[in-house]
């Protein structure tokens, strides 16, 4: 079994399995097209999990590019044990860690939590919520921001663990299999997570 | 059991994997501790915030960018068998007590751009604009390198001998818009995009005005040794 594969058992499972099976078989056989619609079915998650992680929509891009260039490059090693949404987890979390290495080497950590989102087009976050009035839209932006920057102050490994449980939904042993490390490692990284991000949030001195 | 240690068991609790006569004496015990019940619910609101968390779209659709790599490279057979690392069998062997002298001479690993020539497309000499930079071509001047990347720093770490295929869009006032890692160990595609960004140049010219040129680049990671005596 490859790193980061793990058994699913679900049945509900079995369908979106099998289907995510085929398409596989047609990107392993050079099928652009279907390498195409892996990319978009995964795109947004890869997306978000990285700018979780970094908190710089371009870095983010930039990771996101590279980390379906390597799904591409190492589809052979994949040996369909597990989701390939698991798999590309460890990659995606991978990336982003060398990548922040790299920053913390040259002592210029150039994440902006999510200042440069709030140049985007504000509308996004009303359209996504399309009963919201404007002040709601903008409470909401805020409200991402301060969540965006309190986790970015956390250290990574505490990051990658909160991020992909509350945020990707996945489970312990999920998780456990995605970044190759023991369930209870998990846990108790998820505990001190969590506890380091209420403090940064609730208390004021750390919110400073 | 202290706060203290009733608190360490939170995390568990909201999960639902507290053995049941646990929880029950947590729920007692929260119940009956304001400093503790608000730290639940203040954990409780921090995992609500973090799961409300909006979802972003990319700048740009990664589909296409990830495709338009997968096109080029998939244009240049050539180029993919150059960046093929080294076999066994082509590389050099050494005595051990050679290696060892080799080692001990070695001098410090230098990194080696080499810049080959790509013809242009004719069309391509319409434009110049970031978004259409030129290629290398006759009468365009190419840009001249004023500050140079930490490329050792970028690629620590990586085996010797290995060689990355980049293109680097040099914008009209000299800056790096855009660092494509088109071929090479995708391991230090990151850290060597990072790095060349911070190139700057004096700008490519055409016709005496400054325009945006792609320069495409091998970066190979050489190491130089002390000749034989």
């Amino acid at each position: 079994m490859a790193a980061g594969e793990f058994a699913i058992a679900s049945v509900e499972s079995l369908g979106a399995a099998a289907a995510e099976r085929s398409l596989l078989a047609q990107c392993r056989g050079g099928d652009a097209a279907a390498f195409a619609r892996l990319v978009s079915l995964h795109e947004t998650m890869v997306f978000n999990l990285a700018l979780r992680m970094l908190g710089n929509p371009d870095e983010a891009r930039d990771v996101s590019q590279d980390v379906f260039l390597q799904v591409y490059r190492t589809l052979g090693r994949f040996e369909e044990r597990s989701a390939l949404r698991t798999w590309i987890y460890r990659i995606v979390v991978n990336l982003c860690r060398n990548r922040r290495r790299l920053w913390m080497r040259r002592k210029r950590d150039r994440s902006v939590g999510l200042e440069q989102l709030s140049a985007r087009d504000e509308s996004q976050l009303a359209q996504a919520r399309r009963g919201d009035s404007p002040y709601d839209a903008v409470r909401r932006r805020e409200q991402a921001e301060r969540v965006q920057k309190a986790l970015l102050a956390i250290s990574f490994d505490h990051r990658a663990v909160l991020v992909l449980r509350e945020v990707e939904g996945l489970t312990c042993e999920e998780i456990a299999h995605s970044l190759g490390i023991a369930e209870g490692t998990v846990k108790s990284r998820l505990a001190r997570a969590r506890e380091a991000l209420r403090a940064r949030l609730c208390t004021p001195e750390a919110a400073r | 059991m202290s706060c203290r240690d009733v608190r360490a068991l939170f995390s568990e609790y909201l999960d639902g994997e507290l053995a049941p006569a646990h929880a029950r004496f947590l729920s007692r015990h929260v119940e009956s501790c304001p400093d503790c019940r608000l730290h639940l619910d203040q954990l409780r609101d921090t995992l609500e915030l973090v799961a409300g968390l909006p979802r972003e779209s990319s700048p740009e659709p990664i589909a296409v960018r990830v495709r338009e790599r997968l096109e080029l490279e998939s244009r240049r057979p050539a180029l993919r068998e150059l960046l093929r690392p080294a076999r066994p069998l082509l590389r050099p062997r050494f005595a051990p007590v050679a290696v060892a002298a080799f080692c001990l001479m070695a001098l410090p690993i230098l990194m080696v751009p080499i810049r080959p020539t790509v013809p242009a497309p004719a069309e391509s000499l319409l434009s110049g604009s970031e978004s259409r930079p030129l290629a290398l071509a006759p009468g365009v001047l190419a840009p001249r390198l004023t500050a140079s990347a930490e490329l050792d720093d970028a690629l620590a770490g990586a085996p010797a001998d290995r060689t990355w295929f980049v293109e680097t869009v040099v914008t009209r006032d000299g800056r790096v818009s855009a660092v494509r890692v088109l071929g090479g160990d995708s391991a230090y595609a990151a850290p060597l995009a990072y790095a060349l960004r911070q190139e700057r140049f004096e700008p490519g010219r055409f016709q005496g005005r400054p325009v945006a040129v792609s320069l495409y680049r091998l970066i190979s990671r050489t190491e130089v040794r002390a000749p034989q005596t």
